[in-house]
């Protein structure tokens, strides 16, 4: 278990490099920060409603949260070999795999410490405090914004297991954002021009078989299940249904993707699979890699 | 019992071929130096040794294990001072023995392995800031927790001063007499020559040379010379080339020159020029491992196993 030596040194070290606790700040500040700024711009006599909690938490989760468990772990391991401490790490009697969970067990607690400590104070105001405010509901977010947590800094170590800079650990990590964040909406929009597709009222279920595997998409699919964001969703994710009123029928017409790409179960599944799938590979390649 | 073997070890990186075939073998409780010029190919093999790379072909076992699929025994028994060692700045000094000797499950006492390298005043202090030197005394205290069985070190005295180099030879003794093998790499012959048992050069990715120290001299009639003053002529004098132990007899100046390969040899032509009468003034020339380095390690005169 000597994962478990790897684990304390590791959040010694990176705590007194100031990484931790600047990673700590921004995370604490930001969900904690961003709840109790809603509930002070209400007026007194109508709080912030539990919708509102959910999509503040989820919209600044789904783009800080990644951020900071890349930064708080591209360099995990690519750091100890450009510094020469990998001669001290695995000049111990530790195998490559306590080296490689060690410090994914240290960097997540860097990481999912304040970020339980932020939804925590989440949890705490929005019960109190706001409209229809579910202490069991902000409790099931805090699940899955750690969950959400724990992708995003496997990844990171996979890039730092992969890479032979921590300069291309860098330029790796802001490019899996950008590409989560960006290219794949870029992509998704670019297939429904060559496709001549039509995107109103709901676009084909293609698009949503595309858009739901980004793990960003699936982390905020599952925010949606603490609370009702209404008939068309959560407003940073494509409507899966449309509700509008036919004047000529005189009626109302439902249409929806009837897809299972865009139930809370694909997400759920979704999201598994990127957590243990993208450390699982980095941890095949590191296993094997010329270190020195 | 073999501590290290190495049985036609190959490692190649894209093009470069940096070891060609190594042929090692270190036995237990004995100083082995890994000579070699810079580029040579001695880090590759350590690395290799520890798990840090693995060969392109050629086996490999150290303490009886294959480190590439049993890297955790092999470390347990070996401590490591490697070329390029970093520490981590954030931890103090005694901090990283701690750290060591938990994982070790040792029950050293980090102040007493500190006193032993001579870093006793920067025991509290951050390893950030230290020097070279200091990384290196740190990096040594570490190596020796929990008594190895081997102890590898990859030029070791890279950024010691002449205090250090001195405390780096006490510990390399003292390792040996406890009954560690010792594993030390070096370009530089005097370090080597002052602890070594046995020797290895390493030129180019290839064993060029195995042999002990006196051996090495032997074997390019580098031992050492006899120096003679004769008190006449030498022309009663004959046959000495034929004494044991004796070659390259030249007489110049009504002075001898005669190659011994050992202190007897050396005897047996003073006493021959005593019968004679013609033993004046003598003295020893010791022919220095560098002669016999640089004999194996230049690009016109390289000398192979082959």
């Amino acid at each position: 278990m000597s994962w478990r030596h790897v684990w304390r040194r590791d959040l010694l070290s990176t705590y007194r490099s100031r990484l931790v606790p600047v990673v700590a700040v921004l995370l604490v500040a930001a969900t904690a920060g961003i709840v109790l700024a809603i509930y002070a711009l209400s007026p007194s006599d109508r709080p912030p409603g539990m919708r509102s909690a959910v999509f503040a938490v989820g919209a600044v989760s789904h783009a800080l949260v990644p951020l900071a468990a890349l930064l708080a772990s591209y360099s995990a391991l690519i750091g100890e070999r450009e510094s020469g401490s990998v001669r001290f790490l695995l000049g111990l009697p530790n195998s490559r795999g306590d080296a490689f969970t060690g410090k994914f067990a240290a960097r997540l607690t860097a990481v999912g410490a304040p970020l339980a400590v932020g939804l925590g104070v989440c949890t705490a105001a929005v019960g109190a405090l706001f409209r229809e405010g579910s202490y069991v509901d902000m409790v099931g977010l805090t699940a899955v914004t750690l969950l959400f947590a724990l992708l995003f800094v496997g990844t990171g170590l996979a890039l730092s297991a992969v890479v032979s800079t921590s300069t291309r650990a860098v330029v790796g990590g802001v490019g899996l954002f950008a590409v989560f964040r960006g290219g794949w909406p870029a992509l998704q929009f670019g297939l429904l021009e060559l496709t001549g597709a039509d995107r109103f009222p709901v676009p084909p279920d293609w698009y949503f078989w595309v858009g739901r595997v980004n793990p960003l998409n699936a982390y905020l699919k599952l925010t949606t299940a603490y609370t009702d964001f209404g008939g068309t969703g959560h407003p940073l994710l494509t409507a899966a249904n449309d509700v509008r009123f036919e004047p000529d029928a005189g009626e109302q017409v439902v249409s929806a993707a009837g897809t299972v790409a865009v139930t809370h179960e694909f997400a759920a599944v979704v999201l598994l699979l990127w957590t243990a799938v993208v450390p699982l590979l980095g941890f095949l390649v590191w296993r094997r890699r010329d270190l020195l | 019992m073999s501590v290290i073997e190495l049985d036609g070890l190959r490692k190649s990186y894209g093009d470069v071929t940096a070891l060609r075939g190594v042929d090692l073998t270190v036995e237990r409780g004995e100083v082995f130096g890994f000579l070699g010029p810079n580029g040579a190919g001695k880090s590759t093999t350590i690395n290799i040794m520890l798990d840090f790379a693995s060969p392109t072909a050629g086996g490999v076992r150290v303490l009886g294990e294959d480190p590439q699929s049993d890297s955790v025994p092999v470390r347990r028994r070996t401590g490591s001072l490697l070329e390029g060692y970093g520490v981590y700045g954030g931890l103090t000094a005694r901090e990283h023995l701690r750290h060591a000797i938990e994982t070790r499950g040792a029950d050293d006492d980090p102040d007493e392995l500190i006193a032993r390298v001579d870093l006793e005043g920067a025991a509290g202090r951050r390893a950030g800031g230290f020097s070279k030197g200091m990384k290196q005394r740190l990096a040594l205290a570490v190596a020796l927790v929990d008594e190895p069985d081997l102890l590898v070190l990859d030029e070791p005295s890279t950024g010691l001063d002449p205090n250090g180099a001195r405390m780096l030879r006490r510990i390399v003794r003292a390792e040996r007499d406890r009954g560690a093998t010792v594993f030390f790499s070096s370009h530089i012959l005097e370090q080597v020559e002052a602890v070594a048992d046995e020797v290895g050069i390493l030129y180019d990715g290839e064993i060029v040379a195995e042999d002990s120290v006196e051996g090495l001299r032997r074997e390019l009639g580098a031992g050492s010379t006899l120096v003679v003053e004769l008190t006449g002529p030498p022309d009663r004098l004959s046959g000495l080339e034929d004494l044991a132990g004796v070659r390259d007899v030249t007489f110049r100046d009504g002075r001898l020159e005669a190659s011994c390969d050992d202190a007897d040899a050396k005897l047996r032509v003073l006493n021959e020029l005593s019968a004679a009468g013609l033993l004046g003034e003598f003295d020893v020339r010791e022919a220095s491992l560098g002669e016999v380095f640089s004999k194996y390690t230049t690009d016109d005169d390289v000398v192979t196993d082959a």
